[in-house]
């Protein structure tokens, strides 16, 4: 199948009038894209809106079919002829999500109705779209499906906690009590004090889960950050001499102190060095690097850690913040880690990015508000 | 004949193995145990048998909530002591417990030997 994504036609072999619908007029500065295209899928309008939402020029596009504006896989699977008959079905497409290219490669969601452009004959003779960008909010749902998952998480694991907590006493109790009627030289006594141990794993696990940090004492103070981290890598300096890891730092000495519970800001960071230093057996670099930033007016604390270990492939990027959501073996990672960062870093209204692909290592960035934003903000929480 | 009989210690559970594993500890350290299942029936065994110097009761127990029980028992009955016995990360429940004027509290799962620990000193104060 051939699009001739990139011929310009210059004369419009059309019926198409602008002029006569006006349609520049009414729609040239709106913020909602409009495009006009006739029956050859060529484009005759492009307002200010579209120029903003795919970054070309009405310029660039005018004159040309429409289908570069289409991811290719989209296009391969006959995006233009699905879209063409839902429209023409109805005479109209409305709010419809669609995934379209932007002049820089990367991929936008649209929210777009589509209608057809009749002349007095009522025979088609184009088509007008109109859409907005719903990248953003969408992503913004994405995060607060998230959010509502993990709170129902812990409603669940809350009201399980009695249960579980029951259940893991009575098996601990009860074989401690076998355990000190059984002689020390009895063969069993190990195998009792494997199942005493592996309870007092479970109940830290359970621990860890249902520790609400919000709910646990906090003591706000002023912290340094970048004390916090060498900190923790002097923590973490044994497990990283025998990974072979080199560590580079990259720290500010003109950040703002950030207002925080020193336990949970070391709970946050430490988590992320660990998925690090696990994901570099075999040796590999970690980068710590804190920077300010400001973002929507507001000043940020940008901790960046960065690895060059096995990185993380795209299908579970998205599924790494899950609760119990791990790819270590049993025994080895819980899965929790993130969960509770992203919980935490929540908790002071900032946001984590994390940015990996498989074999090119893992880069986690935490922007933490500070400042009147932060303050203010702190308290509605939750 | 024991002149000074082992202090009486009520334990107020619905869970059958968590009750006899309560029992169980207590006994093998020479305490004398009651049993109960829920709170209505506790109450009423505190009030019966004066020789009782410390209840332990769960949280959620039929009947009457073990909160409910504590502040009973510590209206009615100063001289009898209460631990109180609650899962994980009930942060609020324990503030209420403790001001409420309970003893002292346990979260499940604890190890038996933390449980004798705290009825050695609920017991001694
Ligand atoms: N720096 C990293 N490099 C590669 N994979 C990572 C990294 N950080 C997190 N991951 C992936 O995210 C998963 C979840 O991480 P986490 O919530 O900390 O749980 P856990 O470490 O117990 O598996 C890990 O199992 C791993 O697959
Ligand atoms: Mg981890």
């Amino acid at each position: 199948m051939s699009y001739a994504l990139n011929k310009k036609e210059t004369a419009f072999p059309s019926r198409l009038d602008l002029d006569r619908l006006s349609y520049r007029d009414l729609l040239k500065n709106s913020p909602d894209g409009l495009i006009v295209f006739d029956t050859h899928d060529i484009i005759h309008a492009f307002n200010k809106g579209a120029e903003d939402i795919f970054g070309y020029s009405s310029e660039e596009v005018l004159g040309r079919p429409f289908y570069f504006l289409i991811p290719l896989e989209l296009l391969d699977k006959g995006e233009i002829q699905r879209l063409q008959e839902m429209v023409n079905a109805n005479g109209r497409l409305e709010r419809c999500y669609v995934t379209r290219l932007h002049k820089n490669g990367s991929r936008i969601k649209l929210e777009l109705t589509r209608s057809q452009i009749l002349d007095e004959q009522g025979v088609v003779i184009g088509y007008e779209c109109v859409f907005r960008d719903v990248t953003q909010s969408i992503e913004f749902e994405k995060e607060l499906l998230l959010t509502e998952k993990l709170s129902a998480v812990e409603t669940l694991v809350s009201g399980m906690a009695h249960e579980l907590g029951t259940s893991l006493n009575i098996i601990q109790g009860h074989s401690d009590l076998i355990l000190t009627e059984l002689s020390p030289d009895s063969p069993f006594s190990d195998s009792l004090k494997t199942i005493i141990q592996a309870c007092d794993r479970m109940a830290a696990l359970m621990k860890t889960l249902l520790l609400d940090v919000s709910r646990r004492e906090r003591e706000i103070v002023p912290l340094d950050i970048g004390e916090i981290i060498r900190d923790l890598l002097n923590f973490l300096r044994i497990q990283i001499k025998k990974q072979n890891i080199k560590t580079s730092l990259d720290i500010q000495d003109d950040i703002p102190f950030f207002q925080g519970d020193r336990t949970q800001i070391e709970e946050i960071l430490l988590n992320i060095m660990m998925n690090s230093i696990q994901a570099m057996p075999d040796g590999g670099e970690l980068k710590v690097r804190t920077a300010t930033h400001s973002e929507n007016g507001w000043d940020h604390i940008l901790m960046e850690i960065k690895d060059n270990g096995v990185g993380i492939p795209l299908e579970i990027l998205s599924r790494i913040f899950e609760p119990f959501f791990t790819t270590k073996g049993v025994g080895k990672g819980a899965g929790l880690g993130l969960y509770i960062t992203h919980n935490l870093v929540r908790r002071y209204k900032g946001r984590i990015k994390v940015e990996s692909a498989p074999g090119c290592g893992c880069s986690v960035s935490i922007f933490l508000p500070v400042g009147p934003y932060a303050i203010n903000r702190k308290e509605d929480d939750r | 004949m024991t002149v000074h009989p082992s202090p009486l210690i009520l334990v107020v559970e619905d869970d059958p193995s968590m009750r006899d594993l309560l029992r169980m500890i207590l006994e093998k350290n020479e305490y004398r145990v009651l049993e109960s299942e829920d709170g209505e029936q506790a109450l009423s065994l505190v009030q019966e048998r004066p020789e009782i110097r410390l209840v332990i009761s769960d949280i959620k127990i039929p009947g009457k909530d073990g909160m409910n029980l504590l502040s009973e028992v510590v209206a009615s009955y100063p001289g009898v002591k209460v631990i109180l016995i609650t899962a994980f990360g009930e942060v609020e429940q324990y503030l209420e417990a403790m001001n409420v004027g309970a003893f002292e509290y346990l979260n499940k799962p604890f190890r038996n030997q933390q449980l004798l620990d705290l009825v050695k000193s609920a017991l001694k104060s």
